[in-house]
């Protein structure tokens, strides 16, 4: 008995030790485990140029045709994974409303996509590490002058696997925009602003057509007034807008409240001067002003409500008057006037003429204590002509 | 003494997984800290902000019908938003497009690849097949208007980022649609999701009983 309770006692303290033990290296591992999966891959322009701040986000060249200039890519890797990403070129294409997007992997290129070359197209960078990706962009000499866009696309190489419905993949992009020297013509006209309705909100969609070589970036200011000019609603933003694109874009307001008249107008600012995609040269501003355009909005339910309320109430009151104002009158062609007697009370004349003792002093105008002055000569509204003691005719 | 040994072993491993953790300065009292740069992306994350593996969004189921029908669905729940962050990445503004992987030939299909229809092709309304590569009918619609932009971080703001309109796609036409344009007056610093955006699809008339899946690919570009 003594034995099995002592070799009990030691597996159980064995146990207790393997536990610690365990414990003890789950705790040194967890903040591992748990931050396997956040952060994200994508990357930037490897060496922007300190001289133009639009390089730090995408790539802008300006190369001869038949020469080839290279770069990098830097692929980030901000995972707890190491990462096997996809780096690939690929040409730009107009998405819905003129915005700047980028080919499939599966199209064909056939402009800027064919000029760049990646070293690497499948790379495998470390988790919460970056790797440089060099690559070389060679425009043909045939290739006109002017704006061509293109893109360097990362994306996480991932095995396909069918999910019934719509099954979304991701990846990020960055613009390359080269220019090929030449002659730079930079045109914008604007095409007008539509108006959309909707329960809780205005859209405002104003669009331009670039007719240019090269994409500007547009200034555009959106505002809305009353018709007495009140501004309501303004807001300026600065989008690009490609080279041979029609670009528009919704601006949202809050429905105004009280509905009515409005105008919508639209302005864009470019600069004029023939130079590239973040140059430091001094800036030609123009300003094309695009037609107003005046459209109604329908007041919300409870305005309406306010509105009819008020309405009725004017209505209401001009109504009264108006009947208050012909009893007046009515009243005064019907008194006729009495001398007061003796023992005249103004109970006793509005009994006698069937009025309210009220009326008699209202249209005498008598002040409390109501009392009737001997001899005075007070207005009888309504008597009867057959009951009224006329005052004596003066001779 | 066994249970004093028992204590020491113990101890000594919850020791072994502080020190695992810790980090123990320098002679010096130099402390670094690094933050990496962070990049322009997008992706699907729950309302706690954990990245969902391979999202899907269901349209609503059909019932077979000898006629052209159209069934609806949401890009973008509470549960599953369509994320954008940009960490000071993209300094002039930014787009996000959708378009088909597999590109404008791409279709809806079933497992196998044995009964299919379009996404692409606009004539009668998607109702019937057109002058487009394939001999199917069909059209797939995106309305990033109707969707809801929320500003997900302490100083960001939706001001100057736009969406994009109601927009059906056509081979050839438009093979990309636009769900939002940052312009270069949008915060460099922000992160936002999208709900809400309407899905809406064209089913061609006896179009067989199964289901179907069409793998679409999200580009976030700095622009």
């Amino acid at each position: 008995m003594k034995d099995i309770f002592t070799t009990h006692l030691r597996t159980k303290k064995y146990l207790v030790l393997a536990c610690g033990i365990l414990i003890a290296t789950l705790f040194a591992a967890i903040p591992h485990f748990a931050f396997a999966d956040s952060g994200s891959i994508g990357g930037r322009p490897a060496h922007p140029d300190a001289s133009n701040a639009r390089t730090a986000s995408i790539f802008i060249k300006t190369i001869t045709p038949g020469e080839t200039v290279s770069d990098e890519v830097e692929v980030i890797n901000n995972t707890g994974e190491k990462k096997t990403i996809l780096v690939y070129g690929t040409d730009s294409v107009p998405s819905s409303g003129g915005a700047f997007a980028c080919a499939q992997a599966v199209d064909a290129s056939k402009t800027v996509g064919s000029w760049i070359k990646v070293s690497e197209t499948t790379v495998e960078v470390e988790a919460n590490s970056t790797k440089k990706v060099s690559f070389t962009i060679s425009p043909p000499a045939n290739a006109e002058p002017g704006e061509q866009n293109g893109c360097i696309v990362l994306q996480e190489q991932k095995e396909a696997s069918f999910q019934s419905g719509v099954a979304l993949n991701f990846r990020t992009a960055i613009r390359v925009a080269i220019l090929i020297p030449g002659q730079i013509n930079k045109e914008l006209s604007l095409l007008g602003i539509g108006v959309k309705n909707h329960p809780t909100k205005i859209i405002l969609n104003p669009s331009v057509k670039n007719t240019g070589n090269v994409s500007l970036d547009a200034d555009v200011t959106t505002s809305i007034k009353t018709v007495i000019g009140t501004s309501v609603f303004t807001q300026t933003s600065m989008y690009p807008v490609l080279r041979d694109q029609v670009t528009e874009w919704n601006f949202e307001m809050d429905r105004p409240f009280w509905g009515g008249f409005y105008y919508a107008s639209y302005d864009v600012s470019y600069d004029k001067n023939n130079s590239f995609i973040g140059s430091d040269e001094p800036k030609e501003m123009t300003t094309l002003h695009g037609q107003q355009r005046v459209f109604f909005v329908f007041p919300h339910i409870l305005a309406l409500l306010i509105d009819a309320l008020v309405i009725g109430a004017i209505v209401a009151g001009v109504i009264f008057y108006r009947r208050y104002m012909t009893r007046k009158a009515a009243i005064k062609k019907s008194w006729v006037t009495y001398e007061v007697m003796a023992g005249d009370t103004l109970q006793g004349l509005s009994k006698k003429h069937h009025l309210s003792w009220k009326t008699l002093v209202k249209a005498n105008s008598i002040k409390p204590p109501y009392v009737l002055t001997l001899g005075k000569t007070i207005k009888v509204p309504g008597a009867k002509q057959s009951l009224v003691k006329r005052s004596p005719r003066k001779k | 003494m066994s249970r004093v040994v028992l204590g020491v072993l113990l101890s000594a491993g919850l020791v072994t997984g502080f020190i695992g953790q810790s980090t123990f300065a320098a002679g010096n009292t130099d402390v670094t800290q690094v933050i990496n740069a962070g990049v322009l992306t997008a992706d699907i994350r729950d309302a706690s902000r954990v990245t969902v593996v391979s999202p899907t969004f269901a349209l609503s189921t059909a019932t077979f019908s000898f006629t052209c029908q159209t069934t609806t669905g949401t890009l973008g729940t509470d549960s599953q938003r369509l994320y954008v962050d940009n960490p000071n990445t993209a300094n002039n503004g930014w787009t996000l497009t959708i378009a088909a992987t597999s590109g404008a030939t791409a279709l809806w299909h079933n497992v196998g690849s044995t009964q299919t229809f379009d996404f692409n092709d606009p004539t009668t309304a998607g109702c019937t097949d057109g002058a487009d590569a394939d001999s199917k009918a069909g059209q797939l619609t995106i309305n990033p208007a109707a969707g809801t932009l929320t500003a997900d971080c302490p100083t960001c703001v939706v001001t100057n980022i736009t969406k994009g309109t109601s927009t059906g796609f056509s081979q050839a036409t438009t093979d990309s649609v636009t769900l939002l344009n940052a312009s270069a007056s949008s915060d460099d610093i922000g992160r936002w999701y999208l709900t809400g955006v309407g899905l809406s699809q064209t089913l061609p008339g006896e179009q067989p009983v199964d289901s179907y899946s069409i793998n679409l690919t999200i580009t976030s570009t700095a622009s």
